[in-house]
């Protein structure tokens, strides 16, 4: 099938044939939706199966630069979980577990519950017909600025279940049905509600190999209320354990005919089918939600979680020590408080920031030659190459909240980008100051000598060089040449 | 691919009926996605009883399903109600009919579109079953057992199946399934159980026949049919059939109401279904009747397909067996390793065991099974004597010594027996084809006809002569010499010359056409007013729609040639696309009147569902708007 609608095939997880545990809550008992997950883990058992720490050797701060930018790169998958990813662990585990309760497909009645249930959505009805989906439906936002790490550890923590339970015979009687356990659909940008219904079923086609693209979404001529009552109906026939909306900012309201419409389908979908829902959104959904989404924090034990960045404390020591290994450079420093507070300025908490200046500021180095990170080097990489954030984080600095809400949301910072905008022009300076020769690559033999400052081209000669000269002009012209933030163009 | 949701089939279910609570629990935005999903392609119609498309089916099914193609027709079509009544061959025909796509051969080649019992028109249900499977599954489903055309009994609950609203027959939307659920109502009370033993009893049959995939060949029940009619008295003693008594007692053991209601009466008893069932064993009969057959002569299918398996699985005992020819060295010794067991024809199905000497090959057989030890020496009948003994014979008696009765004793066979066997063996005996050969002999000494022509056409005329009741056939078996001469130079003679043949009897026409002919135009008449007259927005009267309110629609669509009136005046009732249009026009524009609007042209040719305006028509038709 070839559609515009599965380009955005977001995260995928695992295939996994069901086995059955024992339950030992007697609630979760004879579910085998419930009983076919992995068993539910303990806080320090989610840390540790958070954790994404890439292995270091110390030996390989002496290898070649061009295979240390490799590393550089790879630190990308660093993941430090903080205590609120173990609690953002036990809300899913819980929500998972108590919306597939009153959805056991071997209880009796499941198929006629299902059709009254979908007809009830589209008459509108009020979500009072089923006290047992109402105790255990559960729906969640997650609201914070972009980077703060909302995407990430929701991608982490699902990625601790299958995705998809494939189930053939349970308790010797004949059981075939495909679970989902999550989904994720990210909501294209300046969406209707009918895209996102699109949407839906063409990546619940690429994922499972289905074709409901054809079935329920009519070769893509399926109305809007058509698509909604047939999502609620795919969410049941494969018993979807929570479906997550990111960037639900991007539902355009205009085109929804108003995204309350939306929402209040989510809400409908949570209450009448008791399919649980994670939205995942800036600080300019929150007003999304602020009325529809109210209703359903009355009926459910969750609501809006807001994620905050970090502050100057100790789980910002935490982060920045876990951090500080990934040096590369030849010659390592110690994190001194003096380095932690200048990447927490440089990247006001933001742990998405932090990390691609942590990277950015280590090619910097290596490129440079410098081969140590310093406060200037962490500036300067902020500075060069990530631009764009400036105004932002700024404004966070001041903790000017019109600027911020005046701001859209900064685009997602892809780091390839990050660090090919600042080598350009790094490079161009080069050519401006007619430093012919390029950067010399540190080899191994020529190692730290080099650096001593034996050649009259030493790295850091280039770099007083490249101060006194046009450099840092020029990265202040680049900035403004660029356009501001708060337009979306700016961040490709 | 099918989703995993794919229903697993209850016990009995048609798979019709899994198809459907498919449909139901998917609710696809259009119906013919079923049909394309499951069958690969959208124009696949929804068949209740004998699916195709199983191999396409089966593929697609998810990969852990235990449903294949064979399965799928074993337990979840009315097949096996069939197979043991059909020969072997054709039997495979169908099921690879229903494997791949040439669905419509299948009801065919089954006899149920020739066949004179009528196909069951709604499919069924039992309200005891219905609020059992309510109660086991939450849900009720099509049972195969209640959709069998002239069986309305329940076998489990023996109470009265109930119609639905489901059609069994083509509709209108041929690829939609119904579920059972989606028609029938909430039963509250079962219906009560019906004393009518008989139907029940044959309801239980034909509950066996679906849940045992049997494939006997149907020969055997014309075997059961004839030792039975031997053992109730219904055969003479030259062994032909009593049928003015059978018929009788049929009629009088089930009554003519029950017959008639399974649409198994018959007049007479000339050319019956019972007379050729009981008669011949090359035709196919439906198998209800079978089984009407069969409980008519109290039989059991249990009993009658499984009378091999129910006897001793060693009739005989266990080998070797002796020889039991006197004159044989090995004599009354055990020297035959093995014996064949066959099961009698007649004698209700004993088993009669064959024991053939190696060394003499003295043969005889013994109908089974043995009862005492003493039995082991008896002969039932000898096959054949073998060359020691019939040496023996010939030695003995052309010495001339011994009296007959001697010499019987001394073979240890009957005096007539010797006599008969001494004859066969010392004077060589004229079989047929020397016949021919003898006239030939006796015309060459007359010599009266020196001309090959002659001869030939002599001899020819000697036989007719001689066998007056011969047909050709045998004739020319027994002077095939001449009869390949004669046909191969003088053809016009022996066509001239050839015994008189016997006059086939016509069947008597089955269906009297014209008559029906007669009902059906009337009925066409009465559907077209209907259709003409039908509240609310206008159906177009096409063929199928007549037939469809007539309930004849096969008939109308393949049989229009032998119904001249009827054909005539559904050519005048069908309309034609510009009849239709105008009739929706003026229909709509009523309509509106009604409603008291004001419409625009457009807006009325929109509402009638016309593509242009016609603005000549309401010139030349004079309709006002």
């Amino acid at each position: 099938m070839s559609n515009q609608y599965v380009d955005t095939l977001g995260w995928t997880g695992d295939d996994e044939n069901a086995h059955y545990s024992e339950q030992i809550l007697p609630i979760y008992q004879d579910n085998p939706l419930i009983e076919a997950l992995p068993p539910i883990k303990t806080h320090s058992q989610v840390l540790t199966a958070l954790s994404q720490f890439p292995d270091v050797n110390p030996e390989h701060r002496q290898l070649p630069w061009e295979l240390r930018m490799h590393l550089i790169r790879d630190i990308d998958r660093f993941f430090q979980p903080l205590p609120r990813h173990g609690h953002l662990y036990s809300d899913i585990a819980v929500m998972i577990c108590k919306g597939y309760m009153a959805r056991n497909p071997l209880k009796m009645g499941f198929w006629k519950q299902l059709d009254a249930d979908t007809d009830a959505l589209m008459a509108q009805q009020p979500y009072t017909r089923r006290s047992e989906y109402r105790k255990s439906a559960m729906a969640m936002a997650i609201i914070g600025i972009s980077g703060i790490g909302k995407s990430r550890a929701l991608e982490e923590i699902l990625a601790l279940y299958p995705q998809v339970i494939h189930h053939t015979e349970y308790k010797a009687k004949p059981f075939p049905w495909d679970q989902l356990v999550w989904f994720k659909l990210e909501c294209p940008h300046d969406a209707s509600t009918r895209s996102l219904g699109l949407a839906f079923f063409a990546q619940i086609d690429a994922r499972l190999g289905t074709n409901y693209w054809h079935g329920y979404a009519r070769n893509g001529r399926a109305s809007e209320a058509e698509l909604m009552q047939n999502m609620a109906r795919v969410a049941s026939i494969h018993s979807l354990g929570v479906l997550v909306i990111d960037e639900i900012q991007a539902l355009s309201k205009a085109k929804s005919g108003g995204a309350e419409k939306m929402l209040n389908f989510f809400v409908q979908l949570v209450n009448t089918l008791g399919v649980p829902i994670i939205l995942i959104g800036t600080y300019k959904a929150q007003e999304l939600f602020s009325q529809a989404f109210r209703q359903a924090r009355r009926a459910t034990s969750q609501g809006a979680v807001i994620w905050q960045r970090m502050q100057l404390d100790d789980n910002w020591k935490l982060f920045s020590e876990a951090l500080w290994d990934y040096q590369y450079t030849q010659r390592p420093v110690e994190l001194t408080p003096v380095l932690g507070r200048t990447l927490y300025d440089l990247s006001q908490g933001i742990t998405d920031i932090a990390i691609k200046v942590f990277i950015l500021a280590q090619v910097l180095a290596v490129r440079s030659g410098r081969e140590a990170l310093t406060t200037e080097l962490l500036t300067e990489a902020a500075h060069v190459g990530l631009p764009l954030v400036q105004p932002f984080l700024d404004a966070l600095r001041k903790n000017d909240t019109d600027a911020l809400t005046r701001m859209e949301d900064i685009q997602p910072i892809n780091i390839d980008d990050s660090i090919a905008q600042m080598l350009d022009i790094y490079d161009k300076n080069q050519d401006d100051t007619d430093q012919a020769a390029p950067i010399p690559a540190i080899t191994e033999d020529q190692g730290l000598l080099s650096l001593g400052g034996v050649e009259g081209s030493s790295p850091e000669d280039i770099y007083v060089l490249l101060q006194e000269q046009s450099y840092l002009k020029s990265v202040a012209e680049e900035v403004g040449l660029q356009v501001p933030i708060h337009t979306r163009e700016s961040g490709e | 691919m099918i989703s995993t949701i794919f229903p697993t089939p209850y016990p009995d279910e048609l798979l019709y009926s899994v198809c459907a609570r498919y449909a139901a629990r998917m609710r696809f935005s259009s119906a013919n996605i079923i049909s394309e999903q499951l069958f690969g392609s959208r124009n696949v119609v929804a068949v209740t009883d004998l699916p195709s498309r199983l191999d396409t089916l089966s593929s697609r099914l998810p990969k852990q399903s235990p449903l294949d193609a064979n399965t799928l027709i074993d337990h979840h079509t009315l097949l096996p109600f069939y197979a043991p009544f059909i020969p072997n061959e054709r039997l495979q025909r169908i099921r690879s009919a229903m494997r791949g796509n040439k669905g419509g051969t299948i009801h065919t080649r089954l006899g149920i579109m020739a066949g004179s019992i009528p196909m069951v028109k709604r499919l069924r249900f039992c309200t005891a079953c219905v609020m059992e499977d309510r109660q086991r599954y939450e849900e009720c489903y099509w049972h195969r057992v209640h959709q069998i055309a002239g069986i309305d009994i329940c076998p489990d609950h023996r109470c009265l199946l109930q119609e639905s609203a489901a059609s069994s027959q083509r509709q209108t939307i041929h690829y939609a399934y119904t579920a059972a659920e989606d028609v029938i109502p909430q039963i509250f009370q079962e219906s009560p159980a019906v004393p009518r033993s008989h139907l029940y009893a044959i309801a239980k049959q034909a509950a066996f026949l679906l849940n045992n995939g049997i494939e006997a060949d149907s020969r055997s029940f014309f075997e059961v049919y004839r030792a039975n009619l031997e053992s109730q008295g219904f055969v003479t003693i030259d062994g032909s059939v009593r049928m003015q008594q059978l018929h009788a007692a049929f009629v009088d053991f089930y009554t003519s109401d029950l017959l008639a209601n399974v649409s198994c009466s018959f007049d007479g008893i000339n050319e019956t279904w019972l007379a050729r069932i009981v008669r011949s064993d090359r035709k196919a009969h439906h198998p209800l009747r079978h089984l009407l057959v069969l409980h008519f002569f109290g039989q059991r299918l249990e009993t009658v397909l499984y009378r091999d398996r129910s006897m001793s699985p060693a009739p005989f005992g266990f080998g070797p067996w002796p020889c039991l020819n006197k004159v044989c060295p090995h004599s009354h010794q055990d020297v035959i390793p093995t014996c064949s067991i066959k099961y009698s024809r007649y004698a209700e199905g004993k088993p009669i065991g064959t024991f053939a000497c190696t060394h003499c090959g003295f043969t005889y057989t013994r109908t089974g099974p043995d009862s005492a030890g003493t039995t082991r020496f008896e002969i039932g009948k000898i096959q054949a004597f073998g060359p020691l003994w019939e040496d023996r014979l010939k030695n003995v008696f052309e010495h001339g010594t011994l009296s007959l009765r001697a010499m019987s004793r001394l073979l240890g066979v009957d005096v007539m027996t010797i006599k008969r066997q001494a004859q066969r063996l010392l004077t060589p005996m004229c079989d047929f084809q020397d016949e021919a050969a003898q006239a030939h002999i006796h015309l060459e000494s007359d010599s009266t006809s020196p001309n090959i022509q002659d001869k030939h056409r002599h001899t020819w005329l000697n036989m007719l002569e001689s066998y007056p009741e011969l047909g050709i056939s045998v004739l020319r078996q027994r002077a095939n010499q001449t009869y390949t001469w004669l046909y191969r130079h003088d053809k016009e003679w022996l066509n001239l010359h050839k015994p008189c043949t016997f006059i086939a009897r016509s069947r008597p026409a089955r269906v009297d056409w014209k008559a029906r002919d007669e009902l059906l135009a009337k009925a066409v008449d009465r559907a077209t007013i209907q259709l003409l007259n039908r509240h609310g927005p206008p159906r177009r009267i096409t063929v199928a729609a007549i037939g469809r309110i007539t309930g004849r629609l096969m008939l109308i669509q393949q049989h229009r040639d032998k119904l001249p009136k009827t054909a005539q005046r559904l050519d005048e009732a069908v309309e034609s696309r510009e009849d239709w249009a105008l009739r929706r026009l003026r229909w709509t524009i009523e309509h509106i009147k009604e409603q008291g609007l004001i419409l625009r042209g457009w807006e009325i040719v929109r509402r009638a569902g016309l593509s242009r305006f016609p603005k000549q028509w309401f010139e030349i038709h004079g309709i006002e708007f």
